[in-house]
């Protein structure tokens, strides 16, 4: 039970001015801009909008700043923000196909059609801190070497369908009852367990990376294993479209950034099924690689009960994985504990001193010590 | 539900000038309104609505009612235009069915109003049953009753001309059912009055 | 060069107005002010049906980039509509905040519906081709990262 406290206006103006300055930090530093944490700190405007479970980066960049790049307080502001629009609708489903890859590697198939494109990636670098960063005026950028540069094709087919192709996978099959059946939707229906995988897939795009990347890292070390290979990772361009009611027909809104990643997983089979590798998938707003990855090893494990897996581990539990993986919810309710519980303790404070006289009254009083 | 299948682009219709100060300030009244049952209160109106809708109605609707509140519409006012209107500019799904409606509008004229065919709310949620939308002519003019109950001092007089037949009689059957039931709010060009379950009714 | 504006390769029959109001959207609203001005577009010549509004449009995606759709999270969508001195109701919807972009993009809806179009089509077609190259020319920045692995065998046994 909380209670309502009164007072303390004062303190908490004098808070906020504080908390304004300490942000600001040092004066003789000129004031970071938006654009500024937009373009050069593009990593973390990507996790805040996709665990802000809304793609804006301006509004991500200003998140950041203002929460003195606390990451899930900008992503609580995103939250909060969101429920002050309309929703207009649906988008149509975006089209994975089209995709424009700026990065595109496949650990299972070295030989793919469109090739392997590393694109930007800390993958390969030596995590040396890079002193020269430190200098305000950047060095002269080198030219990369444009000879032999092949053009990357517009076409890049997707690994996993390739595979599918042969059986030797399951199919990323839409359910026959798309027309028909509501798209589960948390931000309007709360969820509830037994969950849908189209439920579980939007709770883990918004989930908490860390969490999930810790979840994903546990089937790895053999809690629910599901013995993973990274079959696709894709960043790129894909545009969104979308049918408002008053036209009728689908047009482009724009362009986002995405991340996508199709684990391969296997399958030993059973009596009726021959052996078939199975899928997990991720998918977030911007480049969001490891969160993608982990994202998709948790979707995997949560599909146990498809393949009649045992549930033991906790990357298989549903209702563990789905009520946790939101890091606003979990903020809101370790950060509750703040709130002024003085009744609450109070009341068990004055419990705890009731069962220590009632103890202490059954006891005959301790003999005193040996007298003179 | 139906959805409307054709807008007409041509015969979309302007709605409020300024959505969000305008259904604010349209709002405002309509809190008034409930808070004071038989007091007309005027209403700030979209500039432009549809013919089969008063004004203070498309006020209303386009205050109230969202994404989330399927909307139902008497048959004499289910225009394409008027669907198209409400589709445009609130987004309320529209249904055939009044018991699934959370708001309705009901024409001016003399047809019953039926109130029982809409929601009239559950024992746990009262709240979730239907405000209905009934046009009249005028809020003078008309048989006079007598109102009391919650928002009113004592009682209060009250003679809305081109009500539905029988409309005071099954206000009170409506009241009787308390604490279920339907709110009503009446509209008359540019104003807006309610007549919430919790209203007694004394009819001369 | 291969120019592609997004999925509009993979559906041919998209109407002209689909292919104009969509290269609005993707255009930089200091272009659109431009073209509008070259068209003679004038911004008192509209009645404003409904007003640029922000608003959420919830992006889906599909289990496996092909399977069950699901919810992936929301962008933030502008839309407008106006109606032309022709009747003509013009709508904008674009991806974002900007409200003079999505006002804009809803006038030229109105004024190209009123134009033959013989007359609009190389505008758009204009459009798409810059639309097209500027998305070409990010995807190709990473053509030179692209990358040959080799297997190579490894052990003592041999």
């Amino acid at each position: 039970m909380y209670v309502a406290v009164k007072g303390g206006e004062k303190a908490i103006d004098s808070a906020h001015r504080l908390l304004a300055e300490d942000r600001r930090g040092d004066r003789r530093v000129p004031e970071l801009g938006t654009d500024q944490i937009d373009a050069q700190l593009g990593r973390a405007v990507d996790r805040v909008m996709t665990e802000g479970a809304l793609h804006d980066r301006k509004l991500a960049a200003l998140a950041i700043k203002q929460a003195a790049g606390d990451l899930i307080e900008a992503i609580f502001l995103i939250r909060a923000y969101r429920t002050t629009l309309p929703r207009f609708g649906y988008s149509e489903p975006l089209n994975m196909r089209a995709l424009r890859a700026r990065r595109r590697i496949s650990a299972t198939f070295k030989d793919l059609p469109g090739g392997q494109v590393l694109g930007p990636t800390f993958d390969y670098t030596h995590r040396l801190l890079d002193f020269a960063l430190e200098d305000e005026q950047p060095a002269a950028e080198e030219p990369t070497d444009a000879s032999n540069v092949v053009e990357l094709p517009v076409d890049m087919p997707r690994v996993l369908e390739q595979l599918a192709r042969d059986g030797l996978i399951e199919e990323a099959t839409p359910p026959t009852n798309e027309d028909t059946r509501e798209v589960g939707d948390i931000t309007r229906t709360p969820r509830e367990f037994p969950a849908d995988r189209d439920e579980r897939l939007q709770s883990l795009v918004r989930g908490d990376e860390g969490f999930l990347l810790a979840l994903g890292y546990s089937t790895q070390r053999g809690y629910g294993r599901t013995h993973p290979f990274a079959g696709e990772i894709r960043v790129g361009e894909v545009t969104v479209e979308f049918e408002p009611e008053e036209l009728g027909f689908a047009i482009e809104l724009g362009d986002i950034t995405v991340t996508e990643c199709e684990m391969i997983n296997q399958f030993k089979g059973s009596a009726e099924h021959k052996p078939k590798f199975t899928r997990g998938y991720g998918l977030g707003f911007g480049h969001v690689e490891r969160k993608a990855m982990s994202m998709a090893l948790v979707d995997r494990s949560l599909r146990a009960d498809e393949f009649g897996e045992a549930r033991d581990a906790p990357a298989q539990d549903e209702e563990f994985v789905l009520s946790h993986a939101d890091n606003i919810e979990a903020t809101g309710f370790v950060e509750h504990l703040k709130l002024p519980h003085y009744v609450d303790f109070q009341s068990e404070l004055e419990l705890v001193r009731k069962m220590r006289a009632e103890i202490e009254a059954r006891q005959p009083d301790p003999k005193p010590e040996a007298a003179e | 539900m139906s959805a409307v299948d054709t807008l007409m682009p041509d015969m979309l219709l302007k709605g409020f000038d300024d959505p969000v100060d305008a259904g604010g300030r349209a709002f405002r009244a309509l809190l008034d309104a409930m808070a004071n049952p038989g007091t007309p209160f005027s209403i700030t109106c979209p500039a432009e609505h549809p013919a089969q809708l008063s004004d203070a109605a498309a006020a209303v609707l386009l205050t109230v009612s969202d994404y989330a509140t399927p909307v139902w519409l008497a048959d004499d006012i289910a225009s394409t235009d008027v669907q198209s209107y409400i589709r445009f500019h609130s987004a309320a799904p529209l249904t055939d069915d009044p018991a699934a409606a959370v708001f309705a509008v009901v024409a001016q004229g003399f047809e019953p109003l039926m109130a029982t065919r809409f929601n009239t709310g559950t024992e746990d949620y009262p709240d979730r049953s239907t405000t209905v939308i009934v046009e009249c002519a005028g809020f003078t003019g008309g048989t006079p009753v007598q109102l009391a109950g919650p928002g009113i001092e004592g009682t209060t007089r009250f003679a809305p001309h081109g009500v539905p037949l029988g409309f005071w009689e099954e206000m009170q059957m409506n009241n009787a059912g308390f604490p279920l039931g339907i709110d009503v709010i009446l509209t008359a060009p540019g104003h807006v009055c309610a007549i919430p379950r919790s209203t007694l009714i004394e009819v001369n | 060069m291969p120019i592609t504006t997004g999925d509009a390769a993979a559906t041919p029959a998209r109407s002209l107005r689909q292919r104009w109001i969509s290269a609005c959207a993707r255009t930089d609203p200091d272009q659109l002010h431009i073209l509008a001005d070259v068209l003679g577009i004038d911004g008192t010549a509209f009645d404003v049906l409904r007003p640029a509004e922000n608003g959420l449009v919830m992006v889906r995606g599909r289990a496996g980039g092909t399977g069950q759709l699901f919810n992936a999270g929301e962008m933030t969508v502008t839309r407008c509509s106006v109606r032309g001195r022709s009747g003509h109701v013009g709508h904008g919807y674009v991806a974002g905040r900007d409200k003079t972009h999505a006002e804009l993009a809803a006038r030229l809806d109105a004024h190209f519906q009123a134009q033959p179009d013989d007359t609009t089509l190389p505008i758009v077609a204009e459009l798409e081709q810059q639309i097209g190259e500027r998305a070409h020319a990010r995807q190709q920045k990473s053509a030179p990262t692209r990358v040959e692995f080799f297997t190579m065998v490894r052990g003592e046994d041999e």
